[in-house]
């Protein structure tokens, strides 16, 4: 099946599963809308299309045939970019968001209930810079790894967090340890304080703690361009 | 250039190969010579530690559009997307300026495919002709083909042969590498021959010609001047020095043996 016909069914079966809650809802008093699974939702097809953008640079054959059509690397990466990034997340936003509101206005003209579909412009902003961070890793992943790129991206990030937070919590731990308003505690309080690490702004911490959470949202905003140009150069440099 | 796939395991030590237009060259080398291994770097599709590959001045390592439109390259085994022919033709000709749209329909009824058939449903012979006549009519200046005739029926040879020959002008070059040397025999007018990462001949048909003479003998008793035989059933296969000017059909696989067998004979007499 060409990538085109599967995108459309599943298209296809994702308004049918809608209209279908959506008709439950009003007929049967079945579960609301849930904005948040739709986002994972869009998030996994965001990962599937970043990871298969370049999946004929997983075999020999069809590399050569990629890296020998007539396009620069340029024009190469910008396309499978902009397929992978905003025309995945356009599509698949668009026909849940199109769909809802179908089904919404004839659902509440049928049945003369009043529901309603309001989605905040926050929600939609924080939402796509989310999906946009998750496509740069894994688009990554698809021109570094050339075999079972989805699985080894995986990996590589469920490894890079638990480093990452290992490191975290030794720093933290390290810090608390060496503050005086904790110094005098227990290991064990210590350890009760490290679970809560996670809701620092409880805590009264010293100003350049603020500080290093500023740095670290800079960073995790960074990653994506990274990720891109990282990418571009994998491509540009990538053999067969 | 140089290019290794590993420390131990060099492939091209001080390799130089100038490719000149109105020529068809054929490739040729034992399995794991690394005939394939120099189209990719001639083509940009691999990188040599050092040294480079040009194309009308251009490194191939740029993968620039204007080098990529002027080469093509054909891989042994073949890779088409799941759409017709024709669907085919729609999505990549135009990617090549001077593609030759009447050529391809020719190649096509030469090769008694239907360009309305889904390439899915066809055989690799036949997927192998589809890409063979898009290669031909791309029209591209240098024409790269891996094992081209691997899959192809016994009348689809000589008409591949046929149509590669249409092709040929002063600044175009066909560039075949192939087991298949019998296949492919009446088409080559320059053979490269690869062995143990270095070119041991790069000469045309013409030159070695020249210098060789081929023969069908019945003994060797008395014939001095052998410098290299085959026994087959037929006879032996022998070649000895051309020096009155003789002309002989040449015979690429004995041509091969002998020059795998006695690499310094050749150099010496080809000055290599």
């Amino acid at each position: 099946m060409q990538n085109a016909q599967r995108q459309g069914l599943v298209l296809i079966i994702l308004a049918l599963v809608i209209i279908y809650i959506h008709f439950n809802r009003y007929y049967f008093d079945g579960n609301s809308f849930d904005l948040g699974f739709w986002g994972i939702f869009v998030a996994v097809m965001t990962i599937i299309n970043s990871t298969n953008v370049f999946s004929a640079l997983l075999h020999s054959n069809s590399g050569i045939h990629y890296y020998m059509t007539p396009a620069s690397i340029g024009e190469k990466y910008l396309a499978a970019w902009l397929y992978s990034s905003l025309f995945t997340i356009a599509i698949y936003s668009l026909t849940i968001y199109f769909v809802n509101l179908a089904s919404i206005s004839i659902g509440n003209a049928i049945t003369g209930q009043e529901h309603s579909f309001v989605i905040s412009i926050d929600t939609l902003k924080e939402g796509f810079l989310d999906l946009m961070f998750v496509q740069s890793l894994f688009f990554l992943g698809a021109v570094i790894f050339k075999k079972n790129p989805l699985g080894k991206t995986l990996l590589t990030i469920i490894c890079c967090v638990f480093i990452i937070g290992l490191i975290s919590a030794f720093i933290i731990r390290w810090y608390l340890m060496g503050n005086e308003a904790f110094s005098n505690l227990s290991d064990t309080t210590n350890y009760n304080l490290s679970i809560r690490v996670n809701s620092l702004d409880e805590l009264n911490l010293p100003e350049n703690f603020g500080n290093l959470k500023e740095v670290l949202k800079v960073i995790v905003f960074c990653i994506p361009f990274v990720c891109w140009i990282a990418a571009y150069f994998r491509l540009k440099k990538r053999e067969i | 250039m140089n290019f290794a796939y590993s420390k131990k395991k060099k492939i091209f030590e001080d390799l130089s190969l100038n490719i000149e237009g109105g020529h068809i060259y054929g490739l040729l080398g034992k399995n794991g010579a690394g005939k394939t291994t120099l189209l990719k770097l001639m083509t940009g599709l691999r990188f040599p530690q050092s040294g480079s590959s040009t194309v009308f001045g251009i490194d191939t390592q740029k993968r620039s559009v204007k080098v990529l439109e002027e080469i093509y390259f054909l891989p042994e085994e073949i890779w088409l997307p799941d759409v017709r022919v024709d669907g085919y033709l729609k999505m990549y000709a135009n990617s090549y300026p001077n593609f030759d749209h009447k050529l391809f329909k020719r190649c096509l009824t030469e090769f008694e495919i239907n360009p309305e058939d889904k390439m899915k449903k066809m055989s690799f012979g036949q997927r192998k002709k589809v890409a063979i006549s898009f290669a031909l009519s791309t029209q591209c200046k240098i024409l790269i083909m891996d094992e081209p005739t691997n899959g192809l029926d016994i009348p689809s040879k000589g008409q591949f042969r046929k149509l590669a020959a249409e092709v040929i002008s002063d600044d175009r070059c066909i560039i075949l590498s192939t087991h298949q040397v019998r296949d492919l025999e009446s088409l080559i007018d320059t053979v490269i021959i690869l062995d143990e990462s270095r070119i041991l001949l790069n000469n045309t048909i013409e030159q070695i010609c020249e210098k060789l003479l081929f023969k069908t003998l019945m003994t060797l008793e008395g014939q001095n001047d052998v410098i290299y035989s085959e026994f087959t059933p037929m006879g032996f296969l022998a070649v000895t020095p051309n020096m009155n000017g003789m002309d002989s059909k040449i015979d690429l696989e004995v041509l091969f043996n002998m020059t795998t067998q006695n690499p310094n004979l050749i150099k010496q007499m080809f000055n290599h």
